[in-house]
């Protein structure tokens, strides 16, 4: 018997896409157990597409406190041993869950699944579509390092915590960076389950915001897997490369108590 | 080749760049490379966020730590050789008048140490979906969850 799976979604004035987001949630070969909606201070039309669901959906409203409280009150409801994720703007391939449950089953030790993503555009947006065109972001499939690829134990949070709630942007990579600091086992799938829909107001569209965050992540993730200090650091050769598998050993010996 | 008063400059569009408590950390977006920098490496950076030239890195190196201007004007030229390499700063000619003195940092520099860039290649995965964005035009920002 497959483990039971929890979906959150965590939604802020996202009427424009959500019931598509839904649909291809309950599109799944292997639906997710529940769906939980926490609708995150919306003030559009965002109920009234909920209420379409009806019991399909558990759903919890909260003043807006940003994507990673949203996603940490998703967790602390879910009742399945794994938990997913899907943003209100996005979009579930129907095989997404079944072949990640396939990979927990085939790897024991696996704690969190990822996949493969591929961008689009809303129809608005097609010459922002176009100018992409030999862009990264137009590549067939990218490395899905999004919470709505995952598939993670339920327990992992507790382990290695929720979503930092003071980052409003660049909080995936924070957690990302925290589990494989902290020993997670993560597996990227190769195929492409999940698209993700560029539209006008994307997050990813804050640049700044999301480079100060993610020079903040990395900053922090170089402390946790370093054993002196930045300013005990000794004369070395003038260029080094770290490899992650070295990085991790070293991470393991000098921070035992946080292995995950 | 470099001259002395080439200028150089960071790579905005590409780069994201902080200094956290004397620490330089830069992540080439492009390339999902990231790098971190401290003491003197982490001051020149301090400096090239402003436009500068080897020359002029040089000179405030050697005022910041102390040391001789020829030990400096090596390690300056070695360190911006690496920075050019890896596509995190570009150089942009000579400049074309008289550049404005850099401010002498107040905060107290420490030991010099040879300027390091100490380069990581782990996490190229993690950023990819997050790639330099160019040519996206500007959009209206909304919130949302």
């Amino acid at each position: 018997m497959p483990p039971a799976i929890s979906c959150v979604i965590p939604v802020f004035n996202g009427e424009a896409f959500l019931a598509e987001a839904l649909d291809s949630v309950f599109a799944q070969t292997l639906a997710p157990d529940e769906v939980i909606v926490v609708d995150d201070g919306s003030t559009d039309g965002t109920q009234a597409v909920l209420r379409r669901y009806g019991d399909r959906v558990r759903y919890v409203h909260q003043q807006n406190k940003g994507p990673a409280a949203a996603r940490n009150r998703g967790i602390g409801m879910a009742r399945g041993d794994l938990v997913a994720f899907l943003d209100a703007d996005d979009l579930w391939l129907p095989e997404k869950l079944a072949q990640q449950v396939a990979c927990f089953a085939e790897r024991p030790n696996l704690d969190v699944s990822l996949t493969q993503v591929r961008n689009f555009w809303i129809d608005e947006l097609h010459a922002e579509m176009q100018s992409m065109q030999g862009h990264s972001l137009s590549a067939p499939a990218l490395p899905g390092f999004v919470p709505q690829t995952m598939l993670a134990r339920r327990w992992a949070f507790d382990r290695i915590g929720p979503f930092d709630e003071g980052l409003r942007i660049g909080e995936d990579t924070d957690w990302f960076l925290r589990a494989t600091d902290g020993g997670a086992v993560l597996e990227l799938v190769p195929q492409v389950l999940v698209l993700r829909r560029f539209h006008h107001s994307n997050l990813t569209r804050e640049v700044s915001a999301l480079r100060n965050n993610l020079a903040d992540a990395v900053w922090r993730s170089l402390r946790r897997r370093r054993p002196l200090p930045p300013s005990d650091v000794k004369n070395g050769a003038s260029l080094s490369t770290s490899k992650s598998g070295n990085e991790e050993e070293e991470s393991r010996a000098c921070y035992p108590d946080t292995r995950f | 080749m470099l001259s002395g008063h080439t200028l150089l400059k960071v790579k905005p569009d590409e780069i994201a760049a902080k200094i956290i408590e004397g620490e330089a950390i830069l992540i080439n977006l492009s390339t999902g490379m990231y790098y971190s920098m401290t003491g003197a490496a982490a001051f020149i950076w301090s400096q090239l966020t402003q436009e500068s030239t080897v020359d002029r890195l040089s000179q405030a190196v050697a005022g910041q730590y102390g040391i001789e201007h020829v030990q400096a004007h090596g390690d300056v030229e070695r360190l911006v050789g690496e920075l050019l390499d890896e596509g995190l700063i570009v150089s942009s000619g000579d400049p074309s008048g008289p550049m404005t003195p850099e401010a002498n940092p107040s905060s107290a520099p420490g030991a010099y140490v040879v300027p390091r860039l100490v380069k990581y290649d782990d996490m190229a995965d993690m950023f990819a979906l997050d790639p330099p964005l160019p040519e996206l035009p500007l959009v209206p920002e909304r919130k949302r969850a």
